[in-house]
C-alpha cells in the first residue's frame, strides 16, 4: 500500500522535486544549525565578498562528517529524506482532496517535525538545541541520563516521520466513496 | 393577530436562533475542534523555538548584572547559553599559546579533553597552524571546557594534568601533553587516567613524581574552572568552542567540530577585519 501510494505520488516530477528540495533544506538546516548566529555575522558582514560568503555556507556543509557521530549522521540525513518525501505527500494528498488532512496526521507530521528539530540538534558534545531548553526548566543534567545522550529525539523523529508517511499513504489509498456496513 | 403578537412572535424566533446557535456552539465543542491539536502542537512548537533561540541569543552578561536603585548585585555564575563571544576574556601571558602570541587573528578554543569532537577537531587546528602559524598571522590559545555532566571526574582532572604538564616543562610541554593526549587517549570518559596520564608525563620526559605530586594537589582546579565559567561566558555550550577574534576585536564562534574549509573561510574574514 505505501509502495503504491508512493508510486503514484512520485510519478509526478513536481512532487520528486519537492520532497528533494524540502530534504535537502531541512539538510543544510541540521547542518547549519549549531552555527546560526556566525552565519547572521558572516553573511551580514561588509568586508566579506558574495564568494566568501557562499563558500563558508557551502563549507559548513561538510560538518556532517567532523561534526557528527555515524550514527547521529545517519538519523539526520533520514529525518531530512523522510521530512521531504511526508511533505511531498501531504501536499499531493491536499491536493487530491483539496481539503485539509485530518487531524491524525497533520498531527503526526508536526510530533515528527519537532522530534525531528531536537534530534538533529545533537552534534558536538552537549545537546544544541535541547540543552539550552532544558537548562531553562532546570532540567540540563537529563540529557546525560539518556542512554544515547540525547539522541533518542533524533530516532523519535525518524520513527514519527515514518508512522506520518504510513497514514499520508493509507489516506491517499482510501477511495473517494463511502464505505457500505454490511451485517 | 395584532403588530404587539406579530412582534413578540419575531422576539420568540430570534430567542429561538440564539438558543440553537449555542446548542451548536456546544455541540462542536463536544465533538472537538479538528484543528484543535494541530494548532496545539504548532503554537507548543513556535513556543519551544522562541524559548531556545531566546536561551541561545541571550547575550546578558551575567557578570555586570544589577538591578533596581543601582546597587551591585552579586553576579549569577553564568550558564549554558547565556553568554557571547564578546565577553572572552583577553589573550594573556597566562593562556597557553600556540604560534605568535601577537597574531593578528587569535583562536581561543575551549575544549574538553574526553570529547571525542574535539579529538576530531584538535588536528584540525593543527593544519590551521601548519597554514597560518608558520607566518605569524595565527595564534591558537588552549583553555578548558570540562564537560562534567558528560564526561564527569576524567575530564577535569585531564586539563589539571595538562596544567601541571605545563608548569613541569612549560608552554611546550602543556601543547605536547595535549598533542599526545588526543592522538592517544579514546575519549567518552573512556581514558584510564590512572595509568594514561603519568604515561604521557614520561613520554615527553617529565618528572613523573613530580607531575603525580602536581596532579594530586589540586593546586589547578581553581584554573581549570576559571577557564571553565570563561567558556559560559562567551557563549560556549558544548566543545569544542572556538573564539576566532579579528584585529580589530571582533569575535567569530564556531560551535562544533566544523571542518577545515570552514575555519579557514573564518580566519581570512577576520584576516580583513582591521
Amino acid at each position: 500500500m505505501i509502495i503504491a501510494a508512493l508510486k503514484q505520488v512520485f510519478s509526478s516530477v513536481r512532487y520528486l522535486a519537492l520532497a528533494g528540495v524540502t530534504g535537502f533544506a531541512v539538510f543544510v538546516f541540521s547542518a547549519w544549525l549549531p552555527n546560526l548566529g556566525l552565519i547572521a555575522k558572516v553573511v551580514r558582514s561588509s568586508t566579506a565578498s558574495l564568494s566568501d560568503k557562499l563558500t563558508f555556507l557551502v563549507s559548513l556543509l561538510g560538518s556532517i562528517q567532523t561534526n557528527f557521530t555515524f550514527f547521529s549522521a545517519s538519523y539526520t540525513i533520514a529525518i531530512a529524506a523522510l521530512f521531504g518525501i511526508n511533505v511531498a505527500m501531504v501536499v499531493y494528498y491536499f491536493e487530491q482532496r483539496k481539503q485539509l488532512v485530518k487531524q491524525a496526521g497533520v498531527a503526526a507530521s508536526f510530533g515528527g517535525l519537532m522530534s525531528g528539530i531536537f534530534g538533529i540538534g545533537c552534534a558536538a558534545c552537549g545537546t544544541l538545541v535541547l540543552g539550552p531548553l532544558l537548562s531553562l526548566v532546570g532540567a540540563g543534567g537529563l540529557i546525560a541520563l539518556l542512554p544515547f545522550g540525547g539522541q533518542e529525539f533524533g530516532i523519535a523523529g525518524v520513527g514519527l516521520l515514518s508512522f506520518s508517511i504510513f497514514l499520508t499513504a493509507k489516506k491517499i489509498r482510501d477511495p473517494l466513496v463511502c464505505n457500505i456496513n454490511s451485517k | 393577530m395584532t403588530n404587539e403578537n406579530y412582534q413578540n412572535t419575531d422576539e420568540e424566533i430570534q430567542e429561538l436562533e440564539s438558543r440553537l446557535k449555542t446548542l451548536k456552539q456546544q455541540s462542536r465543542g463536544d465533538k472537538g475542534n479538528p484543528y484543535t491539536i494541530p494548532v496545539a502542537i504548532l503554537v507548543a512548537g513556535v513556543l519551544i523555538a522562541g524559548a531556545v533561540f531566546y536561551s541561545a541569543g541571550n547575550s546578558t552578561n551575567p557578570q555586570t548584572a544589577s538591578v533596581g536603585n543601582n546597587i551591585p548585585q552579586q553576579a549569577p555564575p553564568p550558564s549554558f547559553g547565556s553568554g557571547s563571544s564578546d565577553n572572552v576574556k583577553p589573550v594573556s601571558s597566562e593562556d597557553h599559546i600556540r604560534g605568535n602570541p601577537n597574531a593578528p587573528v587569535k583562536i581561543v578554543e575551549f575544549s574538553d579533553f574526553e570529547c571525542p569532537f574535539c579529538k576530531r577537531f584538535h588536528p584540525t587546528m593543527q593544519q590551521v597552524m601548519e597554514e597560518y602559524g608558520k607566518d605569524g598571522k595565527v595564534a591558537w590559545i588552549y583553555r578548558h571546557f570540562p564537560l562534567d555532566q558528560l564526561h564527569p571526574v576524567k575530564a577535569r582532572k585531564e586539563a589539571v594534568a595538562a596544567e601541571c604538564a605545563g608548569e613541569l616543562g612549560g608552554n611546550d610541554a602543556f601543547w605536547k601533553y595535549t598533542d599526545r593526549f588526543f592522538e592517544l587517549t579514546p575519549s567518552n570518559n573512556q581514558t584510564d587516567i590512572d595509568t594514561v596520564l603519568p604515561q604521557i608525563a614520561r613520554e615527553i620526559g617529565l618528572d613523573a613524581t613530580k607531575f603525580n605530586a602536581c596532579l594530586g594537589s589540586g593546586k589547578y582546579n581553581d584554573h581549570v574552572e576559571s577557564d571553565y565559567q570563561d567558556s559560559l561566558a562567551s557563549g560556549g555550550t558544548g566543545t569544542p568552542y572556538s573564539v576566532v577574534i579579528a584585529p580589530n576585536g571582533k569575535t567569530f564562534a564556531i560551535t562544533g567540530a566544523q571542518p577545515y574549509a570552514s575555519v579557514k573561510s573564518i580566519i581570512e574574514l577576520a584576516l580583513k577585519e582591521k
